[in-house]
């Protein structure tokens, strides 16, 4: 089992050159500390999760910062890209970092997102795993059709060459059973959350992925999945529930007015419009009382060790530490020493675990 | 449904609902055959209108037949007519600064009000205005408009008056005259009930007001402390509350601007702020008068101030110490001049120092019968309708820009008097009950988050008397006129007992169940979890409403939440237990 770390929303703290500064401090200490990674998410046109409109810029100074950790994007939202960029930009990535990078892509849901290739967006589900085949191809050193400016079909390589032989790939989901199949296929980790608390839905998920890898002729031991929980790690538990649930919950609300966008993305005739601040105070309450409940890491050392117990159970094989959801930059790095705690007592268990 | 509605008390939702105007682009309008010839056309226009002939024309070439007249009502009397009137505001150049100055500056609105009085007192008379504000929709435009708004609100409270004389409105985007007549003879003599037109070279679109209870996404922070903010209206009432909540969040530096030198209480307002650690300055000024707002441009341009927020609340509705606000029928020149003055002037001048001195951000206070229309508000409606084309304007720029529509706002200003209070209890009984200050402070917070140039916040009662009674005749607020209904499927429920409710439960869940998942119906295995279907908390949401609709019970999300678990045919017995707990048997027929 292995901890990496993961920013999802920004708001840390009033300016986003400050909060880029908490992200890179982030970043030196999970390096130092022996976390396997760090995911950056990509996000557009909203306060949610504003610092974050590119992951692979922000990678690059992460990887002049940082020594031993895996860059990873959590994620690249493939369909607002064109491929030959992407392939250029994570080759850079590679380099800079001297083979740390890994990949994750996601196919996008929110519909004004897709002002970069507002065509693409029907077919997102299936332009991703297009993209991410183009993507591939060009890492591998491929030839790339496309057109000149004076109109001549052409086929172009994406330079510099990168350092890693193949691109680790994660794909993004949520429950949809059918895109952790398309990922066993294909030989792809998972990064999944279960913000809903479906665990039994999870585990049935993975089973499910590693059925199809297996099916496919990949590696049993090639099963990566990667399981987001929300994170703030303190001494007492009431104390970390003083500190978290506040935050916790006005983060929750500020995203209730970006579910019109999931809703429509699931093409649903019910209209979100009649949520309102009842429901969404609700939904707040009922989503943190969930988290509380065993699908989050917010509690003491011993109380996230079970929980990464159960999702060990699960098939988790990593657990990703969402540590920005409304908490301000220094109560993030003020758990860093109980984070650190549990990321060596997760090794330790980890090592027990495999010699036994 | 009685008792089964529990929405008494504290379990009460919040009312509040964001109202946001937006376009959708429909088919071409199809000529009614012989429609042209129906009535006789009198095409008014403010100066010589080239959309007008164009419209003409296009009649003409319909049916050589037509009768026609065209009159420039700027310097021709007007003729009565039984027939068709289409008023042009296409050729009235826009407004600048210079021109509020001048008591004609308003002329052309105020024959636009004549217009609408004249069709209302002749029989079978009918109005149509078109507008070219350059505003309306997307795209940006060198040439804009944005007083004509004026009438767009003039024209919704003549519809919601006097329905049976009302035409439409229809905004003007087609540059080439021939094209545009064309346009509009295609809608004039479609005889659609649509009557918020917005024409463009590439068709038409109506205006459908979008109604949520959610605020829009959030894309942007507030305002700066450390810029200077201004504040019109006074150190009183809404104005009042708007510095010291201006305060409150940080503001450092403010400044009032007041028609009347500060009087004791005001004073005392003034120190409150100061007390609370603010910077303030007072300034007598008009914020109609545009040599006034001039100078004070001026002035703040060379002390090189940094404007944060320009506030526009400023509104002047009393002539001789009494009310001018009135209905389409019963307003005066005197009376309209008053309001736009102030309110319409105001926001054309602040709008214009806003982009002079490139303030961060201007928030326009208007009222909600700007969107609605109104009974007895229309000139007022109009002068605030001013703020919106102003905010419109100012968003294509780089002042971030707000107008915001609000409901009957209760305890402050204008609904403070007595004047203000009976016009608010006719609100009441149309569905809009007062809204707080607090509810408003924490609108303006959202307001300024957002990209949306103009919003509408009202409180929203669904079991008022008189649901606002019009809106049912104006495709634009259908949103508004069908009420969400409570119970549908409570009738074939309460005729049938035991297994059979349960069964008849899952039915109706299993079938709504599918359709969010688009799914089909028996793909929902009843006997399975309801979690490994993926129904997840915002799917829950969903089921949440679904079983409202249906069964007219309001479940907490925690008891979908939890249900989720279990399966459809326990969640369905759940249900029952409930439905039987909040409805009574009925009391005779089926047993």
């Amino acid at each position: 089992m292995n901890l990496s770390l993961m920013f999802f929303s920004g708001a840390l703290h009033p300016s986003a050159a400050d909060q880029y500064e908490t992200v890179l401090d982030l970043a030196e200490f999970a390096d130092r500390e022996g976390f396997a990674g760090l995911w950056l998410p990509e996000r557009h046109f909203s306060t949610f999760g504003a610092p974050f409109p590119n992951p692979t810029l922000l990678l690059a100074a992460v990887a002049a910062r940082t020594q031993r950790l895996t860059l990873r994007s959590g994620s690249l939202v493939a369909a607002l890209h064109d491929p030959l960029r992407m392939a250029e930009d994570l080759a850079v990535l590679d380099n800079l970092s001297r083979g740390r990078l890994e990949v994750g892509f996601a196919s996008g849901w929110s519909p004004n997102d897709f002002a970069f290739f507002p065509e693409r967006y029907e077919r997102r589900h299936a332009v991703l795993f297009e993209l991410i085949d183009q993507v591939q191809a060009l890492w591998h050193g491929g030839l790339h059709e496309a057109r000149s400016g004076t109109g001549e079909d052409i086929r172009v390589r994406a330079l510099p060459r990168p350092v890693q032989p193949d691109l680790t790939v994660w794909i993004a989901a949520a429950q949809s059973t059918e895109t952790f199949r398309s990922a066993g296929r294909r030989g792809e980790g998972v990064l999944t959350h279960v913000l809903d608390g479906n665990l039994e839905k999870l585990e049935l998920n993975v089973a499910a992925y590693r059925q199809e890898l297996r099916a496919a002729g990949h590696d049993p031991a090639d099963s990566r999945i990667a399981l987001m929980l929300h994170t703030y790690v303190g001494r007492d538990r009431d104390e970390v529930i003083d500190v978290v649930r506040d935050p916790y919950c006005e983060y929750l609300k500020s995203i209730a007015p970006l579910a019109r966008g999931l809703a429509t993305a699931r093409k649903r005739g019910v209209n979100l419009d009649r949520l309102n601040a009842r429901y969404v105070d609700e939904f707040a309450r009922a989503h943190f009382q969930r988290a509380l409940d065993g699908r989050s890491l917010i509690g003491t050392v011993e109380d996230a060790r079970t929980t990464i117990e159960t999702a060990r159970k699960l098939g988790v094989d990593e657990v990703v530490c969402l540590v920005d959801f409304g908490l301000g930059g220094e109560q993030v790095r003020g758990q860093l020493p109980y984070l650190a705690e549990l990321n060596e007592r997760v090794a330790q268990e980890s090592t027990r675990g495999s010699m036994r | 449904m009685t008792m089964g509605t529990p929405q008494a008390g504290e379990d009460a939702d919040d009312p509040t609902r964001i109202l946001s105007l937006h376009w959708e682009k429909v088919s071409a309008f199809e000529r009614r055959p012989e429609a042209a010839t129906e009535a006789e056309w009198l095409l008014l226009s403010w100066g010589p209108s080239r959309a007008s002939d164009g419209l003409a024309a296009a009649l003409r070439e319909a049916d050589p037949a037509v009768r026609i007249r065209q009159v420039d009502a700027e310097s021709n009397p007007v003729p009565a007519s039984a027939g068709n009137h289409v008023f042009f505001l296409d050729a009235v150049a826009p407004m600048t600064g210079a021109d509020l100055a001048g008591d004609a500056s308003w002329a052309w609105a105020t024959a636009v009000v004549h217009g609408c009085q004249r069709v209302m007192s002749q029989p079978e008379a009918r109005l149509w205005i078109v507008t070219r504000t350059g505003l309306h929709g997307p795209g940006t435009r060198d040439v804009v408009r944005p007083e004509q708004d004026l009438v767009w609100a003039l024209g919704r409270s003549h519809a919601a008056e006097n329905p049976g004389s009302w035409g439409g409105l229809v905004d003007l985007d087609v540059d080439d005259p021939d094209a545009a007549g064309r346009l509009l003879a295609d809608y004039l003599l479609s005889g659609s009930s649509e009557d918020e037109i917005l024409l463009r070279d590439d068709g038409p679109l109506v205006a459908r007001v979008h109604v949520s209870g959610l605020p829009p996404t959030a894309s942007s922070e507030g305002l700066s402390t450390e810029r200077l903010h201004v504040v019109s209206g006074g150190a009183t009432g809404l104005s009042f509350e708007i510095e010291r909540w201006l305060v409150r969040r940080g503001a450092k530096r403010l400044m009032i601007l007041g028609r009347t030198p500060l009087d004791t209480y005001r004073s005392r307002n003034v120190r409150l702020l100061e007390s609370q650690g603010a910077d303030v300055e007072y300034e007598v000024l008009d914020v109609g008068d545009p040599a006034a707002v001039r100078s004070l441009t001026d002035r703040l341009r060379q002390r090189g101030d940094a404007i944060g927020g320009v506030f526009h609340l400023a509104s002047n509705w009393r002539l001789e110490g009494r009310s001018c606000v009135t209905s389409v029928a019963a307003a005066t020149d005197a009376q309209t001049e008053v309001l736009l003055a102030t309110k319409a002037g105001g926001a054309l001048l602040l709008g214009q120092l806003a982009e002079d001195l490139a303030a961060e951000a201007m928030v326009l206070f208007s009222t909600a019968a700007v969107t609605l229309g109104s009974l007895g508000q229309a000139n007022y409606a109009a002068a605030n309708a001013v703020l919106d084309g102003v905010a419109r304007r100012l968003q294509r720029g780089r002042v971030r820009a707000v107008s915001i529509a609000w409901g009957p706002i209760g305890e402050v200003g204008f609904g403070a008097t007595l004047e203000g209070s009976q016009l608010h209890d006719v609100w009441e009984r149309l569905g809009l009950p007062r809204l707080t200050v607090d509810q408003v402070l924490s609108t303006v917070e959202m307001a300024l988050s957002q990209d949306e140039p103009n919003l509408t916040v009202i409180a929203w009662d669904e079991t008022a008397p008189d649901l606002l009674p019009w809106a049912g005749a104006r495709p634009a607020l259908e949103s508004l006129a069908t009420s969400q209904q409570l119970g549908l499927s409570l009738g074939t429920l309460t005729e049938l007992e035991g297994e059979e409710r349960v069964a008849y439960i899952v039915d109706v869940l299993r079938t709504n169940i599918a359709e969010v998942l688009s799914y089909r119906p028996e793909d929902v295995d009843p006997q399975g979890s309801l979690a490994l279907m993926g129904i997840d908390s915002l799917i829950a949401l969903e089921v949440l409403f679904i079983v409202e609709r249906e069964f007219g019970v309001r479940l907490g999300l925690d008891d979908v939440l939890l249900a989720m678990n279990s399966t459809l045919v326990e969640m369905a017995g759940q249900l029952d237990e409930r439905i039987r707990e909040v409805a009574p048997e009925p009391s005779g027929g089926v047993r």
